[in-house]
């Protein structure tokens, strides 16, 4: 099976000389359709940096990053947005919907820009968002949606272009717990193993580590397994 | 249909919107009230030349009214070289206007009350002369010395009684006054001579050769059109006036436009966080510069009707606060300021967005 | 609470920088304007104000230069030079007209000057020379610039040609150029004789009591009008207002509120974009006086940057523009001091009206995104 995300060797770093700086050292990572990766490791490890880089919203000083099999590293900017647009959907902590537009409208705004317009767009949102259980909540703005709901909307957002690549970071950060895992069930479950993407999660809570494939563990720049780095898990609560 | 991300994002937050149709608007109307001062100026100074209604004016020289003696016994002989409709003729003439002790210098217009050649275009009060012991006086002359229509005033020593007062008939030249012709022959000693004389010609008439056709046969006359006799009189007070009044205006001008510019910056600024969850869901450099292009004109739009409503509102005040001084806002000076406005507030706002490309990912992942 | 102030104020570089521009803009604005119509003021005077004499007089019932017609007859200033106490007496022919330079008739005050006096002439003469042969004028320097004319060019008056013998400074300005030419010869062409003036200007010995000199000259020649240099400067410069000079004060006005409006403007963007970072504070149990002294804080520190800019840029702006268009920009320190408290008020309701939203904010706003 391809890969969907792959970091070859992949570093990055900030400043130079002695000043410099390696947030990721020598990455190496391979996602495939239907996975769930999650990268845990302590504040300030460049779990950031990895995920913009994996997003292509940053590019590497070193190393090569593919996605769905193609090179992306060398791309232009408007390459890399295209690909952007069409492969990888973002999940954030902060939500970071338009707080100008309803929710319906979040949705639709990433599919005009992927140049489906019209009635098309507006019942897929729609129909998306009633996925998410957001059926009332259609025409609201963000300001009137608890967390809960917003990161909802966000997931439905991100999908809302059919991506292969789901990036999420600390996407149940602000939630509560009961919140948080109904959400991660929608997203990696319904949505993402069972509609073949791939997910990769930046995140510090434990809880995720139950639906994960494989649990990674990003530390001063360097990528490795988690298993040996991580407690066990304490029984299901 | 596409969602209406830019006039969603404009609306959604009143105070910040306001604020900066605001500054736009403030802007806008300093440039336009400059602007109409000195267009206000200029006009109330060629006011007597764009009112007489003439299509050629005859006098000693083509600069000067006042300051030109011809014969009066011209009328047969410019109506024959010229085929004017109708002609006639009226003085003009620098006088002292005494109230209260106090004399004032004012152009005095002896006019035919008649025809009304050369006489008043615009009557604020009462009416025009009918004998040659009445006179017209401008509204703010008679305000400032304390006159009514029905009082009397002294002019080189002859008694005049007030019967009418006028309008636009003051500038920075002085103030006009009116009497009949015939007082005017009598007061200021004119037994045969005139200032100038208005000719009216037939529709499609070639002006310039029937100028010229009159400058060659009548001696010691120029003949020129109100037109030009008024851009004679704006290029000489523009000698003395301009450099000030350019000064000003460009101040304004180039502070107004600065204004502009950062409003239309900060506002871009300002939104940078959510243009950097644009660019992470994939909107490239286009399409995120069109968004911001197409914000930007709404507001210098709004900012602009704000502003003309703002600049006629106080064209209103001014008038009433201070009604000797003439302010003029041309639609085109307007126009122009507001396409200003626009190109300004366009490139202003395209400058951070050029930066969106090098934009921090961090910025969308921080809380 | 003020540390946080400065800290929050720098932190965004970018939003400092243009709130504190706006202020300066504004604040040039007002002072550059201001000093337009400071220069415009002081030019419509100019001749008044420069010459030693702090006693005039005119024909009587005349009361200003500007716009005035005045004729003294011949051997006034013989007798007025008489009368203990005066220094110096002397008499300038003075008729406003136009002067034709180059192909534009500029209208002028023109001033028929004695050679060798030293009172009535220019007061500072840039180039040539003041003593006047018969067909010889004095023109402003700038005026002469502008037209492109020097030492040797020739201007016309009423049709008589006359060459530039010297060139002044100060003597063209908003509405007033002042030409100076051979009284003679200005008698000449106006049909006057020679020893008539109209205006005689009066310069007493050192030390002399000027009340009292005024009150000999009143009695001895009653049948003039004595006014003092200050009386005639003012009622001339009301005149000159009357007249339309007005219109550069208007503008100085409106210039003036729409730079308070711009100034407000810009206060009021800078503390309303801190909204957020007072919301932590308000979490972390910053109380509302606090919270207060920060936004004020903040406010006033924009303001003074922005002034202290713009009163730079002003002065700076003022002399290019005096080197480009050759109008006098005065920028007084008066001035300058003088908007400070009015600055201060603007900046402090615009503060105030901010602090609004600033009491009101619920401090969960922190924790939504």
């Amino acid at each position: 099976m391809d890969t969907i995300l792959e970091l070859q060797d992949v570093s990055k770093i900030y400043g130079a000389g002695h000043t410099a700086v390696k947030a990721v050292n020598h990455a190496q990572l391979q996602v495939k359709p239907g996975e769930i990766v999650l990268i845990m490791g302590p504040s300030g490890s460049g779990k950031t940096t990895l995920l913009s880089m994996a997003g292509l919203l940053l590019g590497p000083t070193q190393g090569q990053i593919h996605i769905n099999s193609k090179d992306a590293t060398r791309l232009s900017q408007r390459q890399r947005s295209a690909l952007r647009l069409d492969t990888v959907g973002f999940v954030f902590q902060t939500y970071n919907l338009l707080g100008a537009l309803t929710a319906r409208e979040n949705v639709e705004l990433v599919m005009n820009m992927a140049g489906v317009r019209g009635k098309v767009a507006h019942e897929r949102a729609i129909e998306l968002l009633n996925l998410l259980g957001l059926r009332e909540r259609v025409d609201h703005l963000p300001a009137d949606l608890s967390g809960g709901e917003k990161q909802r909307v966000a997931i439905a957002r991100a999908i809302a272009n059919d991506p292969l690549l789901i990036l999420a970071d600390e996407p149940t950060g602000n939630l509560d717990s009961k919140t948080g895992r109904e959400v991660m069930e929608l997203l990696c479950c319904d949505l993402g193993r069972e509609q073949g993407r791939a997910i990769v999660i930046v995140t510090h809570d434990h809880r995720l580590r139950r639906i994960a494939d494989r649990v990674l563990w990003l530390e001063d720049g360097q990528l490795s397994e988690g298993a040996a780095r991580l407690d066990p898990l304490p029984p299901d609560t | 249909m596409n969602v209406p991300v830019a006039w969603r994002s404009l609306t959604h937050e009143r105070g910040k919107l306001a604020l900066s149709i605001a500054g736009v608007a403030a802007a806008l109307t300093l440039i336009a009230l400059l602007v109409g001062f000195q267009d206000g100026m200029y006009a109330s100074i060629t006011a007597y030349y764009d009112n007489v209604s003439a299509d050629l004016i005859v006098a000693q020289s083509d600069t000067s009214l006042s300051d030109s003696t011809i014969p009066a016994t011209l009328h047969d002989k410019l109506v024959s070289v010229s085929g004017a409709t109708d002609a006639g003729h009226a003085i003009v003439a620098g006088t002292i206007f005494t109230s209260k002790g106090t004399k004032t210098p004012v152009t005095l217009v002896g006019y035919n009350a008649t025809s009304g050649i050369g006489g008043p275009w615009n009557l604020a009060a009462g009416r025009g002369v009918q004998s040659n012991s009445e006179i017209l006086l401008d509204t703010h002359l008679a305000h400032e010395s304390g006159f009514a229509i029905g009082d009397k005033v002294d002019v080189q020593g002859r008694t005049f009684t007030v019967v009418g007062l006028t309008r636009e008939t003051n500038s920075f030249l002085g103030y006009y006054v009116f009497i009949s012709r015939n007082a005017a022959e009598a007061l200021l000693g004119f037994a045969e001579t005139t200032s100038f004389y208005a000719l009216r010609l037939p529709a499609g008439t070639d002006v310039t050769a029937v100028a010229k056709a009159v400058e060659s046969q009548v001696s010691g006359v120029k003949a020129a059109t109100p037109a030009r006799l008024a851009a004679n009189a704006r290029k000489s007070l523009g000698s003395v006036l301009d450099s000030t009044l350019n000064a000003v205006l460009v101040v304004g001008i180039l502070i107004g436009v600065a204004v502009m510019g950062l409003t239309a910056y900060t506002a871009v600024v300002d939104r940078m966080r959510e243009y950097g969850v644009l660019k992470a869901m994939g909107a490239d450099g286009w399409w995120l510069a069109r968004l911001v292009v197409r914000e930007t004109v709404y507001r210098a739009v709004l900012g602009f009707v704000l502003g003309v409503a703002l600049s006629y509102a106080l064209t209103d005040v001014i008038a009433r606060l201070a009604p000797r001084l003439n302010v003029l806002i041309r639609p085109d000076t307007l126009i122009s300021a507001g396409l200003a406005a626009v190109v300004m507030t366009v490139i202003a706002a395209l400058l951070p967005i050029r930066r969106i490309a090098a934009i921090d990912p961090a910025v969308v992942f921080k809380s | 609470m003020l540390k946080v102030a400065w800290r929050n104020l720098t932190h965004e570089r970018t939003r400092m920088v243009i709130g504190v521009a706006g202020v300066a803009l504004a604040v040039l604005l007002i002072l550059i304007v201001n000093g337009i119509f400071v220069g415009a003021e002081e030019s419509m005077v100019a001749y008044i104000n420069r010459q030693s004499s702090p006693l005039w007089l005119m024909q009587a019932g005349v009361e200003n230069m500007h716009m005035a017609f005045s004729m003294l007859p011949p051997g006034l200033v013989e007798k007025v030079k008489q009368i203990p106490d005066v220094d110096e007496a002397v008499g300038v022919l003075y008729i406003i007209g136009n002067v034709q330079v180059r192909d534009t008739l500029v209208p002028s005050y023109i001033f028929g000057i004695e050679p060798g006096k030293s009172l009535g002439g220019p007061w500072f003469l840039a180039e040539g020379t003041a003593n006047l042969a018969l067909n010889q004028a004095i023109l402003d320097r700038a005026l002469a610039r502008r037209y492109r004319l020097g030492l040797g060019d020739a201007i016309n008056i009423r049709g008589y040609n006359l060459t530039i013998a010297g060139l002044s400074e100060g003597t063209f300005g908003f509405a007033s150029n002042i030409v100076f030419v051979n009284k003679a010869a200005m008698a000449l062409g106006m049909g006057v004789s020679p020893q008539s003036a109209s205006y005689i200007l009066v310069k007493p010995v050192p030390n002399a009591d000027v009340d009292s000199l005024a009150k000999k000259l009143r009695e001895a020649v009653p049948e003039a009008n004595l006014m003092t240099q200050a009386a005639l400067a003012a009622s001339d410069q009301e005149l000159g207002r009357q007249m339309g000079g007005d219109i550069i004060q208007v503008m100085n006005v409106v210039a003036y509120l729409i730079g308070l409006l711009v100034i407000g403007i810009s206060i009021y963007t800078i503390t309303l974009e801190r909204v957020r970072e007072y919301g932590i504070l308000k979490a972390i149990g910053a109380n509302d006086r606090q919270l207060l002294t920060s936004v004020f804080a903040q406010a006033f520190a924009s303001a003074g940057l922005g002034y202290v800019a713009g009163i730079g840029l002003a002065y700076a702006g003022a002399a290019l523009m005096q080197r480009l268009t050759l109008t006098l920009i005065i920028i007084e320190p008066g001035a300058v001091v003088g908007q400070m408290p009015v600055l201060a008020a603007i900046t402090a309701l615009a503060a105030l009206l901010s602090v609004g939203r600033v009491l009101r904010l619920d401090p969960m706003l922190v924790f939504q995104s």
